[in-house]
């Protein structure tokens, strides 16, 4: 349940942001039950649930995250045609069972530097997205722009965590 | 007004195009909607003044195409769903600005809103 109603946090917080933007310390709040949920849904599910593959996920996340934020900054191609790149190269050269991740991490990716002043910090984000992906992988089964979805959950609980906005 | 009616003929287009590659080729989901990205981001700036926001409009489709037969089963789905994405998209262009995700969110938002109708349809048919 609280999976599912946490997948509609992005479109909450657009929501609110027509109205008023969710406080800093609410999102804080947020973030934490987020990271806290995700950590215990792994360790009860240790049995069940591949290491490897988390390890794998994490790893495709920090490594598409941070390409596609190179390609749109350092090269300033501009995120989306940094996204399509990225993106075109993960669809042409992974596995399908693993294009689905590297996708999600390019959205991160397509945030703004101001947001992310620092490659790691945007790299750290990437890295939990993956996570996020594994977290959510029976959920939305179908539904184009879950991959953003997750993108976004992911960048948020970053930017409430590191005090950004 | 008139930019809204290009931005709406665009989304539908890219939303086609993305069903049709997705019917007729064995291209995966992931490498069709980067694909119709990358051609929005490098074609559409140049030809529009507002091709920028044109060309998130389009992205923003491209995603919600990646839907399943079972959620988006046919062209008229298709054009439904991008028309709802290019409108989140083009009157949400200042929400949330520079987080990544952002157009994701929209294009699920407008999937979900497709299913919503589609479910309500399908429930007055069984009352019916």
């Amino acid at each position: 349940m609280w999976r599912q109603l946490s997948l509609f946090l992005p479109l909450t917080v657009i929501l609110a942001d027509l109205i008023q933007p969710i406080p800093g310390q609410l999102g804080f709040f947020i973030s934490v039950v987020l990271v806290c949920s995700v950590l215990f849904t792994f360790l009860k599910d240790r049995d069940t649930r591949s290491f490897t593959r988390l390890i794998r996920s994490a790893l495709l996340g920090f490594g598409a995250a941070l390409a596609t934020f190179y390609l749109a900054n350092a090269w300033q191609l501009g995120s989306v045609v940094a996204s399509g790149i990225t993106g075109l190269l993960a669809g042409l050269i992974l596995p399908e069972s693993d294009q689905g991740i590297a996708y999600m991490a390019v959205f991160i990716g397509m945030s703004s530097a101001s947001h992310f002043p620092s490659f790691w910090a945007l790299s750290l984000t990437g890295l939990w997205g993956g996570l996020l992906w594994e977290y959510f992988d029976q959920d939305w089964l179908g539904i184009g722009g879950k991959m953003g979805t997750v993108a976004a959950i992911a960048v948020l609980t970053s930017l409430w965590i590191g005090g950004g906005t | 007004m008139l930019s809204l009616l290009i931005a709406l003929v665009l989304g539908v287009s890219w939303g086609l195009t993305s069903y049709l590659l997705r019917e007729r080729t064995g291209l995966s989901a992931v490498t069709i909607s980067a694909g119709l990205t990358l051609v929005a981001g490098l074609v559409l700036p140049f030809i529009f003044t507002e091709g920028t926001l044109f060309a998130l409009c389009c992205t923003a489709v491209s995603y919600a195409s990646m839907s399943n037969q079972k959620r988006i089963a046919n062209w008229q789905g298709t054009i439904v769903v991008s028309l709802f994405c290019t409108g989140f998209v083009y009157f949400g262009q200042n929400v949330l600005v520079g987080v990544g995700g952002r157009l994701g969110s929209m294009a699920a938002l407008a999937v979900l809103v497709w299913l919503v109708i589609q479910n309500k349809k399908e429930m007055r048919k069984t009352h019916a």
